[in-house]
């Protein structure tokens, strides 16, 4: 029997004018948006790979003396990824790019790649249509499940034919998620041929993996609204009621409550600001250099000869590294507050599903702040390798006075050979290399948050099945 | 009879469980982001206030001596009406640094970007208009013919020789004062709450002319959303039918035409990604450098090296001398007897290096003002190529009622895509000013 009301729930369904303004709808959006993430994917590519190349041919410059590639100064950006095309996650807009040497590592920067006078939206990536389109077409097609057939008078007979409560109700869950699928996955198959066809490179077999965990993430994400749907018409006994009521519950779902979180951030936490930055950096210095001997005698006077009785480049190199260390600090706490700001504000939009998935499908794809936040760390890493390269190609050379600090004086009438001279060679310099999170580790980081839907999922259909139990059918 | 049916429709609205969902709606919203956006513009004020006043502090007077080659910074203060809509005042730059050359550059400080801003969008008025309020409208209006066909109303209406125009001019009417009700009440209190803050006061001349402008704005585009609510209730039979067809052209308003036609305008008019002008500055800005550089060798660098190797030859020569003089005395040599040798050779080469000095600075003059003046046209010719495809996309975008009021908004808060290009012409200004004050009347002893 259940399958003869989820027939009849899809006939009914594919028949009606809003099934055919919906497929038309979603799969223009996601042609559209296939076509324009293949042409902003190629020249993304370009642009990372001219400039990864850019930094790699720098990178041999200094390699005839090591002190020189001590100091040398990397730019390292962040590589575009091709399952953009699933989820965005507004990396365009958040730092790309840091620069640092083995001593210092500044703030990530954007350099811009948008134009920015565009409107700066999110692009139309899978994750906005299914969130913001397919999860109101949910309400299109279970406004009127349980009130439209009070009101035309069919619940009554269908229920008069001993049919099981929870038999309806699953029945027209069923129809409801199949009709859905029909233009999701017609979507999703559109936009797939685009990308491969335009072959803009290999979707590699973990992201295959990740592809089919977005799309049952977003059935999961789908059934939320169907449940709610049928809930809300459960409650109903009008439709025209349950579609205002419906409504208003999408825009707090979908638009207010994720973008309250910016609210809720700058109420309970305070936004680290550049001023205090400065102002941190500025303390900072006048902490060290306010007291150079506490690092040794001399600590903060420097000489051109460094044989003068007088300097003490020990010293000097344990006051350097003190402030470098101090100054780094400074930025990375900086950066830190900034991003627990963000995920403060984060964690209280999980009341809404679509930001729950959203966060779900960043975490699988690898893409948004969080992979913002652990590039940073991964060149923090490879910053440290480089400097514990450095370090022991140093100890290699007799004539150099082993102390690694931020001031050369190598040049010039005086050399104060506190790093190796000899040249290096450029294959065994450790270079950079960012690296993807495993499937397993994202599905880890998304655990929670896959959790989160099926208990939404759990809480509105427990509540759709008790609503319907005891709604009055006549 | 036209008196009768809006205070009809009034009525019906008021006592319907919509009015009192949008009136919680804006009378939370739009006062709760008013609050945040203040916020925002009081914290960016006081980051740009302790800016100007550091560089001030540090650099007002330059430092003796003056070399003539001294930067002066300009900052940009954030503006005051981007409460209402912040608009790309995130992405402008703001401050500009003078040259001796007569070269500005514009930058944006690094490491303020806050991800929060970008992660949760906006809160400001124009978001709560274009999203709450014209949904708003929307629902007011969905079954105002429709609903009314549905349930027999609306024949009954018309039989009573009620003009048609008149029923609809009601309609309009009516829903749309009722909506101005709970619009105007949240907009009071979002002023009050405004008000409240050191750094801002309405009654200022900064803010209430262009204030009155913004409200004008938006009470017409509420009265556009009211009306192509009422529109789409005319082409449909049932309610149902109409806030179908009405979400869709929403979405399509809203979302759609504002996010497409960006993307459209670049496929029509693609241009380089700006970290590629980037690139091609810095490779330009070497390319250059390493002509000049040949150039100093080839030309000075050549010269001044013969002449120092003459120099020391003659220093060698006469150390020699000295040398064997002092032995076929039977004296012994030591360091203090090329002492006069050492003294001359140290004031021919300053004399060499005090002859050529003038044309190197020549050279690096030039190398820099060539330098300034092609980075200068890539970047004004990137802008006016990023100011194509952005006049593209705006003009597909105006399709959209919503497009076309956030960016009349966007222009009326001083945050909208006239503002770049206005920053860009105030630091030229600022350039020529400091020139004509500054680097005009001092002299570094250049021939120019």
């Amino acid at each position: 029997m259940i399958w003869h009301i989820i027939r009849k729930e899809i006939s009914e369904n594919l028949l009606s004018l809003r099934f055919m303004l919906s497929l038309i709808l979603i799969i223009s959006l996601f042609a559209a948006s296939s076509f324009i993430f293949v042409g902003k994917y190629r020249q993304e590519s370009d642009d990372y790979w001219k400039k990864t190349n850019k930094n790699l041919s720098d990178l041999r410059k200094p390699l005839n003396r090591l002190n020189d590639l001590a100091f040398h100064k990397q730019q390292i950006f962040r590589k575009p990824k091709a399952l953009a095309l699933c989820v965005e996650g507004y990396e365009k807009y958040f730092p790309n790019y840091v620069e640092f040497n083995i001593f210092n590592i500044g703030l990530p920067e954007v350099k811009g790649s948008a134009n920015f006078t565009l409107p700066h939206f999110s692009d139309v990536n899978w994750v906005f249509i299914i969130s913001l389109i397919l999860s109101f077409v949910a309400f299109v097609f279970t406004f009127d499940s349980i009130s439209g057939e009070k009101e035309a008078g069919t619940l009554r007979m269908m229920l008069a034919n001993t049919i099981p409560r929870y038999k309806v109700l699953l029945g027209k869950y069923f129809g409801a998620m199949l009709t859905l699928c029909v233009p999701f996955l017609i979507g999703v198959l559109v936009s797939l041929i685009i990308v491969i066809a335009s072959n803009i490179g290999g979707i590699s077999r973990l992201q295959w993996l990740e592809v089919l965990v977005v799309v049952i993430l977003s059935l999961l994400y789908l059934s939320v609204f169907v449940f709610l749907g049928v809930f809300v018409s459960s409650r109903a006994t009008r439709s025209a009621n349950c579609m205002v009521v419906l409504l208003l519950l999408w825009v707090c779902l979908v638009i207010l409550i994720p973008s309250l979180g910016r609210t809720v951030s700058s109420m309970f936490s305070k936004t680290p600001t550049r001023v205090e930055l400065n102002r941190k950096l500025s303390e900072v210095y006048e902490q060290i250099w306010s007291n150079p001997d506490r690092f040794g005698k001399n600590a903060g006077v420097s000489f051109p000869d460094a044989n003068d009785p007088r300097m003490n480049l020990p010293a000097r190199a344990r006051l350097y590294n003190a402030w470098s260390n101090a100054k780094n600090q400074v930025v990375i706490d900086h950066h830190n507050k900034m991003m627990a700001q963000a995920l403060t504000g984060r964690n209280f939009t999980c009341l809404s599903p679509t930001a729950v998935y959203q966060r779900a499908s960043e975490a699988i794809t690898g893409v948004g702040i969080g992979r913002c936040a652990d590039f940073y760390q991964q060149v923090k890493r490879y910053q440290e390798n480089l400097k514990e390269f450095i370090r022991s190609k140093d100890a290699e050379d007799p004539h150099s006075r082993h102390l690694i600090f931020d001031e050369d004086n190598s040049g010039g009438a005086f050399d104060w050979r506190t790093i190796s001279k000899r040249p290096v060679d450029f294959d065994v310099v450790p270079k950079f290399q960012e690296r993807d999170l495993a499937l397993g580790q994202s599905l880890k980081l998304a655990i929670w948050d896959i959790g989160l839907l099926v208990l939404f999922n759990l809480v509105f259909f427990a509540a759709a099945f008790v609503s319907f139990l005891r709604y009055d059918v006549r | 009879m036209l008196k009768t049916l809006i205070r009809k429709e009034i009525i019906e609205t008021i006592l319907d469980l919509r009015f009192i969902i949008a009136t919680l709606l804006c009378v939370v919203l739009i006062p709760l982001g008013m609050f945040v956006s203040r916020k925002d513009y009081e914290r960016r004020l006081a980051s740009y206030q302790w800016e100007h006043l550091t560089y001030r502090q540090r650099h007002g007077t330059p430092a003796t001596p003056v070399v003539g080659r001294e930067e002066a910074q300009g900052f940009r203060p954030p503006s005051i009406l981007s409460i209402f809509a912040s608009g790309l005042d995130p992405f402008v730059p703001d401050k500009v640094i003078t040259s001796y050359l007569g070269f500005f550059r514009i930058v944006k400080e690094p490491g303020a970007d806050n991800p929060q801003s970008v992660l949760f969008g906006k809160a400001d008025l124009l978001f709560n208009v274009t999203f709450i309020v014209s949904l708003a409208a929307l629902i007011f209006t969905f079954n105002s013919i429709s609903g009314e066909k549905q349930e027999g109303i609306l024949c009954l209406v018309i039989a009573n020789s009620i003009p048609r125009s008149r029923i609809l001019l009601s309609k309009i009417v009516g829903k749309y004062v009722a909506l101005l009700i709970p619009f105007i009440v949240s907009v009071l209190i979002a002023l009050l709450v405004l008000d409240a803050s050191p750094d801002v006061s309405i009654g200022s001349s900064q803010v209430w002319p262009a204030f009155l402008v913004i409200l004008m704005a938006t009470l017409l585009f509420i009265l556009g959303m009211v009306s192509l609510g009422i529109c789409i209730s005319t082409f449909t039979k049932h309610s149902m039918g109409s806030i179908v067809l009405l979400f869709f052209v929403w979405v399509m308003f809203v979302l759609g035409v504002p996010k497409i036609s960006p993307m459209i305008a670049e496929i029509i008019y693609p241009i380089e990604a700006g970290n590629v002008v980037s690139l091609k500055k810095r490779i330009f800005r070497e390319d250059i450098e390493k002509e000049f550089n040949q150039v100093k060798r080839e030309t000075i660098d050549s010269k001044q090296n013969e002449e120092w190797d003459a120099a020391m030859m003659m220093a060698d020569e006469m150390a020699k001398e000295i040398a064997t003089r002092k032995r076929n005395l039977g004296q012994k040599v030591s360091q203090a007897d090329f002492g006069e040798v050492n003294k001359k050779l140290n004031e021919r080469l300053r004399e060499i290096k005090a002859r050529y000095e003038p044309q190197v600075d020549r050279l690096v003059d030039e190398c820099e003002r060539r330098i300034a003046g092609e980075l200068k046209k890539i970047e004004q010719d990137y802008r006016n190529r990023r100011n194509v495809q952005f006049s593209i996309a705006m003009n597909l975008a105006r399709i959209s009622p919503v497009s076309c009021y956030a960016y009349i908004l966007s222009g009326l808060s001083g945050t909208g895509v006239a503002e770049p290009d206005n920053f860009v012409r105030n630091a030229q200004t600022f350039q020529d000013e400091v020139k004509e004050i500054f680097y005009d009347k001092v002299s570094w002893g250049l021939a120019s």
